[in-house]
């Protein structure tokens, strides 16, 4: 059994770092998380430690990306602030695949007019453009990384549900699950032991492509306002506060956090495409 | 709540629509300056038809009203002043070669003279020959009287109404009209100069539904309003048959700019003449351009840290007092303020009449704080909430340096920074433990400032502070015709409120106006509102 598991992971870890791209989507991938764990190691001030006699200092060699308006290293924060996006990102995703997948594959497996009335719950939250709805939700909830969290979740929920509900619609036709059911297997375990396990490779990539909007959309919350509360150090609020010093000159406030944002939300899109391919059972795209 | 929530959610949804087809248009209008703002290409086209116009850009635009007896906010407040006259007015002082406005200094406006009776509560008003409304109607009693009982109507300056104890506005002929107070009031004739008590024509509100000056102007003042959208701008036309002389401008154009840098940018190209909310952190580098004058002058503004002794551990003077030995005014001045700042002695603004700092013996202290707090019981510190205003960038510094230094002494506390209306809709419940505020006194006296604020019945005393000393005190000042007599108990009031400490006094703000060179006439107020009518290029 080990051995029949064993040669497929590994054809496709092969077939996945064939590609140059996506080895540097998981490079960049993994140095951000390992930065977010080890950030209180590596990060060479407190993320709050205020120096006012250093303030609006450019990049130097104490302060590797410079500082901000209270003398705060902004290598620090940025290192700080990984861990909040690493965590935000999971959680949400999280929420969304927790809520997402089980509604996706009750509606798809059981179909009906429950199934029709989550799909069209679904629809409804698909039709506004994921930001907006997001805004909307977390400033009905309240400012806040709980109400951030909760919002992009909310928002990923109906990709995931839609995403089951296709491969659930699919699965459920084939002639195992209909052997199943012959014996009469309940719906529980087929749901969890037949289909689910059928669905992962789909669902993985989702929740690559997933983590990188997350980011993108907490980013952006924080930015409006409607993230992390001050002083908490976050991409987002980092370049929000950073804005006001762009015409006085100030640069690194705003560009460094924004780099974190694209190399960390590049990373995740050149890692999901990536196993796309190479989950993709017809190989249809074998390009480097 | 739950509605309440809806609420938000849906017109948040409504807002960013709006917005999104804002963003549609202005990529298909061709854009003529290089910024790529469609509102400011506008007015640069327009600014080369007419003469002279000039341009100011606001930082707010949304929630005000050209009626001037609903008016509440700055802006609106600015508007009143353009379009209407009052009874009396601020006067101005020269001061190092520059004019500057003394909103103490009562001079005739539409009154040209008046009498006050020995009792000190009939005050008699001679009225000015000739005034005409932009109608052409004369000012007269009977426009007086209708100004007076309208604005006791209105929410904004019926508070005021109230405030002043007015009891009747009779006319005694076309030119005379009486006003009788329900006990004397030293402040009587500063209130009658503020924009609240403004006189409109009666002939235009009467025929019109009562909602017609929100977005109309019936007055006798320098400008008349040519057009008016809430979201972006207002235009305001010179009056030329002004009866104290027509504006040396033709039109004043009022752009609504949030974005502070924004407004930076357009002074800099000379898309807008004048913009106002200046970022004290760019003042210096502002004042270094050779087009540009920035005006930075301290106003009645004070910004303090109020604490509600209702909550735990606010209710113990010692705790309040370590949070006062926890200020570092100074700093704050260089790092938020960035000196465009003075230090907050008092509880009211130096610039008041009375002011004192008398008993405010506070400086930074970290051992003196950590020994009233181990006297306190709060030795290992405690936790709470600041509830900050996102409006203005300042004060969410401010909240990250105390919670920088109060960690200092084990104290933990949490910024909660919330939009402006949530703001308010906390500090007005005095649900909020501790809070950054700021205030400036519309009025510039003790009498109208401590009635708002720190009177226990104060509409604004949002810390519940209530001192019967300082109420007693409050209300023999208001009574008291002498006028040293009532210094000396504004002065015991100080006193007294700093010994309380209900706040922790954090610095008294610059107001801060970036101008092109070529604008002139620019007269400071201390009360923050700017006045059209002097301004020329």
């Amino acid at each position: 059994m080990n051995r029949a598991v064993w040669h497929p992971i590994h054809a496709f870890l092969g077939k996945l770092l064939q590609r140059r791209l996506v080895f540097v989507g998981l490079v960049l991938v993994l140095i951000w998380v390992v930065l977010a764990l080890l950030a209180p190691w590596l990060a060479p001030y407190g993320p709050d430690a205020i120096h006012t006699e250093d303030k609006l200092l450019p990049p130097n060699a104490a302060y590797w990306f410079g500082t901000d308006n209270f003398g705060r290293d902004i290598f620090s924060r940025i290192l700080y602030g990984a861990r909040v996006t690493v965590w935000t990102g999971m959680v949400s995703i999280g929420i969304a695949c927790a809520v997402g997948i089980p509604l996706g594959a009750i509606a798809g497996y059981f179909g009906g007019k429950v199934g029709n009335f989550i799909m069209r719950v679904m629809d409804t939250l698909l039709a506004f453009p994921s930001l907006i709805l997001a805004m909307a939700l977390a400033a009905s909830i309240g400012p806040g990384l709980f109400g951030a969290l909760l919002a992009v979740g909310i928002v990923a929920i109906p990709e995931f549900a839609r995403l089951m509900y296709g491969q659930t619609v699919v699965i459920k036709e084939k002639e195992f699950i209909e052997a199943s059911r012959a014996i009469g297997v309940r719906h529980k375990s087929i749901l969890f032991h037949h289909i689910l396990p059928n669905a992962v490779a789909p669902l993985i990539v989702q929740i690559t492509l997933g983590l990188g909007s997350a980011v993108l959309i907490t980013s952006s919350l924080s930015f409006l306002g409607l993230g992390v509360k001050p002083p908490t150090a976050e991409w987002g609020a980092m370049i929000s506060y950073g804005r006001n010093y762009i015409i006085s000159g100030e640069w690194w406030m705003t560009v460094f956090p924004g780099l974190a944002i694209a190399t960390t939300i590049f990373g995740f899109i050149l890692l999901g495409d990536g196993l796309r391919d190479a989950l993709d059972p017809h190989g249809r795209t074998s390009k480097k | 709540m739950k509605s309440k929530k809806i609420l938000v959610f849906i017109s948040t949804l409504l807002v960013i629509m709006l917005l999104s087809a804002c963003a549609k248009s202005s990529n298909s209008q061709e854009s003529a300056t290089s910024s790529g703002e469609p509102q400011v290409s506008t007015t640069a086209s327009a600014k080369s038809s007419a003469g002279s116009t000039i341009t100011i850009a606001y930082s707010q635009g949304a929630g005000q009203t050209m009626d001037p007896h609903d008016a509440g906010d700055l802006t609106s407040a600015s508007y009143a002043f353009a379009l209407y006259d009052q009874l009396v007015t601020s006067g101005t002082e020269e001061k190092d070669g520059k004019t500057v406005g003394r909103t103490d200094k009562i001079v005739p406006s539409l009154a040209e003279s008046w009498k006050i009776s020995d009792d000190l509560t009939t005050y008699t008003f001679v009225l000015h020959d000739g005034v005409k409304f932009q109608s052409g109607n004369a000012v007269n009693a009977d426009a007086v009287v209708y100004s007076f009982e309208r604005a006791k109507d209105k929410g904004e300056s019926g508070s005021l109404y109230t405030l002043a104890n007015i009891k009747s506005v009779t006319k005694i002929d076309d030119k005379t009209v009486e006003f009788k107070l329900g006990a004397p009031n030293h402040l009587f004739l500063k209130y009658l100069a503020t924009f609240s008590f403004s006189i409109v024509d009666p002939s235009v509100a009467k025929s019109n539904p009562d909602d017609y000056l929100t977005q109309h102007s019936a007055g006798s003042g320098a400008f008349i309003l040519e057009k008016w959208d809430p979201a972006t701008e207002a235009v305001f036309v010179a009056n030329k048959n002004y009866w104290k002389g027509a504006p040396k401008v033709d039109k004043v154009v009022i752009k609504y700019v949030a974005e502070a840098s924004n407004r930076e940018l357009f002074l800099d190209k000379g898309d807008v003449d004048v913009a106002l909310d200046i970022p004290a952190k760019d003042v210096e580098s502002l004042s270094k351009k050779d087009n540009l004058t920035i005006s930075s002058q301290s106003s009645n503004r004070i910004v303090y840290l109020g604490m509600n002794a209702k909550y735990k551990p606010f209710d113990q003077l010692k705790v309040r007092q370590a949070i006062n030995y926890m200020i570092d005014q100074q700093k704050l001045i260089k790092d938020v303020a960035y000196n465009q700042a003075s230090p907050l002695k008092s509880s009211i603004s130096s610039k008041s009449p009375a002011f004192t700092s008398e008993g405010y013996e506070y400086k930074y202290d970290l051992d003196k704080a950590k020994t009233l707090l181990k006297e306190a019981g709060y030795e290992k510190g405690f936790t709470f909430d600041l509830t900050v205003n996102s409006s203005t960038q300042d004060y969410e510094d401010i909240a990250v340096l105390l919670k920088a230094e109060l960690e200092k002494i084990g104290v933990t506390l949490n910024i909660n920074k919330v939009a402006p209306a949530q703001y308010r809709e906390l500090i007005n419940k005095k649900s909020a433990a501790a809070y950054l505020g700021k205030y400036t006194s519309l009025v510039n006296d003790p009498s109208y400032h401590y009635g708002f604020l720190l009177d226990s019945k104060g509409a604004s005393n949002y810390t519940g502070y209530s001192s019967k000393v300082v109420d007693d005190l409050l209300a023999k000042a208001n009574v008291e015709p002498d006028e040293a007599k009532r210094t000396e108990l504004y002065k015991q009031v100080q006193k007294q409120i700093t010994a309380d400490s209900p706040w922790a006094y954090l610095y008294e703000s610059n107001l801060i106006a970036g101008f092109n060179k070529d604008v002139q006439g620019y007269i400071f107020y201390p009360d923050e509102i700017i006045r059209f009518s002097s301004l020329y290029k």
